[in-house]
């Protein structure tokens, strides 16, 4: 599903990723543990393909992030830690716009379902503008984005920051649930009691290098 | 004077507030100043003309503030609201002292209202004017939420229309001092949620329409400033053709006249929107990079929407003037389509010259400046040279 490799990285004089290797199979889930700093926000970055990679390669379903672009973005979907963009928009706004762009490059995506919607409790802020969520209500959002088209592959960078209990349960079931379903997800934490209860092949970056923990 | 007294005013003006409204502001002050140049010029207006005229004339009295309360507006949001500010919130200090010192930087940010009135009316004048428009831009940042607030706005508004310098001190005092309290309480806390618009068709479409929303509800005052340069340019373009019956001669005199009024200040409304919109792209680039946004839909986006904005308001401009003018339908025809096109044209132009300056520089200043500078210049040349 997911295969990362050699994949080195350099922001500013700093060398944040030094040839990683990370491979995920259908169902999957992969967690990246580190201290702040260590690199985990660029790994995912790049995996989702925000950042761009300085040597090495990611492909996803068997096709290569550097020569398609596009089509690996389509089987993607990513959660950052910082959620700001477009803070004007409402909510519904915000995730018909997401919505929207990705049926550029997957045709067939559904709006998401009310069921969703109500699960990830965001009903009663559907019409609500975006900057007078919480924290934690932005996380949701953004996941719901995420989840538009149905990704393969799904990756979330810190996912249970900010979410409160039965956000951060919600958010492992779901998890959880993708798995079943053949869905791969990647994610990074420090939420060692979060870790625990989704499971998955754990991963610790530091000094720029990945190993198995 | 307490020590924290000072160390607070010295924070706010070196630190949050004043380096906020300096940044927003000096554009602003650098157009009046250039403005002010021109219409006050040796053998132009002077201060106690435009005074007279406003004190007169009810209707251009309401122009003005309404001209000088948008323009000011940024300045003074970023003073009250600088997000530097909200830390001190938390600190023991008197609400009396933010108060006092945020009022002098506003009244600081309205000093070429001020000077206006002072210069042209007297001291009552002056301090007449100023508290008004400083009341009245509080009373905006406060949010009227009250009936007691709506009340002091419909006070200070009717005694600037129908009460002399006296009474505008009188009532206009109090309230700025009541609503700089109020907009400072009321600052962490958000407006209600605005009515939703429609995000449709593609993907670029969807972008455009979003950016839109965006620009209604957080830079509305930017887009007033736009229509107002608009605005003073097609009014000004209106009185020269009557005034030298240009009309009389030929359709291409008028089209040339309009169109070198129209140009400067359609690519100077054009560049009002378009630093944040291009800003609001970068704030959204997770999210366009994530979706697999391409760079040829993300310019489709913004260029779309400042054509479209353009050619609607060109082709509505040259309507109204060919309108106000009396001329014939073909006429007619010829200024809005030739002004809606220009319109379209311009405003696409100076969304690549920002991008381009924003690519160079890292921001829209400098090399921004120069460029529409010198495109105007050069449409203008080209204009006397068909002339001639």
């Amino acid at each position: 599903m997911l295969k990362v490799t050699e994949v080195s990285k350099v922001l500013g004089s700093r060398r944040v990723l030094d040839r990683v290797n990370l491979a995920l199979g259908r169902g999957e889930i992969g967690v990246v543990l580190g201290e702040n700093g260590a690199g985990k926000s660029t790994l995912l970055r790049i995996v989702a393909g925000v950042l761009a990679l300085d040597r090495g390669d990611v492909e996803v379903d068997g096709v290569s992030l550097s020569r398609d672009e596009v089509k690996v973005k389509a089987k993607v979907g990513y959660v950052p830690d910082a959620t700001e963009a477009l803070p004007e928009l409402l909510v519904r706004e915000f995730i018909d716009l997401v919505w929207r762009l990705k049926r550029a490059i997957i045709p067939n995506a559904q709006p998401p379902s009310e069921t969703l919607i109500a699960r990830l409790g965001l009903s009663h802020v559907w019409r609500q503008s975006v900057a007078t969520l919480s924290f934690g209500q932005r996380k949701r959002m953004c996941l719901l984005a995420a989840l538009c088209g149905d990704p393969a592959l799904l990756i979330l960078d810190e996912p249970s920051n900010g979410l409160d209990a039965e956000g951060a349960a919600l958010m492992a079931e779901i998890i959880g649930e993708r798995c079943t379903e053949d869905r791969a997800t990647l994610f990074s934490t420090n939420d060692v009691a979060f870790a625990a209860k989704v499971g998955g092949a754990r991963y610790r970056i530091a000094s720029g290098t990945l190993t198995p923990a | 004077m307490t020590p924290s007294f000072a160390v607070l005013g010295r924070f706010l003006v070196t630190r949050s507030s004043g380096p906020a409204a300096l940044k927003i502001g000096l554009p602003l002050y650098l157009a009046t100043g250039t403005c002010a140049t021109v219409i006050f010029a040796p053998s132009g207006l002077n201060a106690s003309t435009v005074v007279e005229r406003a004190e007169s004339t009810w209707p251009a009295r309401l122009v003005l503030i309404i001209a000088w309360t948008v323009a000011a507006l940024p300045v003074v949001r970023a003073i009250v609201c600088s997000e530097a500010n909200t830390f001190l919130r938390s600190l023991p200090i008197s609400r009396s002292y933010f108060v006092a010192w945020l009022g002098a930087l506003m009244l600081f940010a309205e000093l070429p209202w001020f000077v206006l009135w002072l210069r042209g009316g007297g001291v009552t004048s002056g301090l007449g004017a100023v508290l008004t428009v400083l009341a009245v831009h509080a009373c905006v940042l406060a949010r009227v939420r009250t009936w007691g607030d709506a009340t002091l706005v419909a006070m200070t508004c009717t005694a600037w229309m129908v009460a002399g310098s006296f009474a505008r001190i009188m009532v206009a005092g109090p309230t700025f001092v009541f609503a700089v309290s109020r907009a400072w309480q009321r600052m962490p806390e958000r407006g209600a949620s605005p009515p939703a618009g429609g995000i449709v068709g593609s993907a670029s479409l969807a972008l455009a329409a979003s950016y839109g929303l965006v620009m209604s509800r957080r830079h509305a005052a930017a887009l007033l400033r736009a229509a107002f340069i608009i605005a003073v340019a097609m009014a000004w373009t209106g009185l020269l053709l009557r005034n030298d019956d240009v009309l009389r001669f030929e359709s291409k005199s008028v089209l040339r006249v309009a169109l070198s009024a129209w140009i400067p200040s359609c690519i100077l409304a054009a560049a009002t929107p378009v630093g944040p919109i291009l800003r609001t792209e970068t704030a959204a680039e997770w999210l366009l990079a994530a979706c697999g946004i391409t760079v040829t839909q993300r310019r489709a986006a913004t260029i779309g929407l400042l054509a479209a904005t353009g050619s609607a308001v060109g082709l509505l401009a040259g309507a109204l003037l060919g309108i106000a003018l009396g001329a014939p339908g073909f006429l007619r025809f010829a200024l809005a389509a030739s002004l809606g096109v220009t319109g379209a044209l311009l405003s696409a132009l100076t969304e690549v010259c920002a991008r381009w300056s924003i690519r160079e520089d890292g921001r829209t200043g400098g090399r921004m400046v120069l460029i529409l500078g010198a495109l105007i210049a050069l449409a203008e040349g080209m204009l006397w040279i068909s002339a001639v």
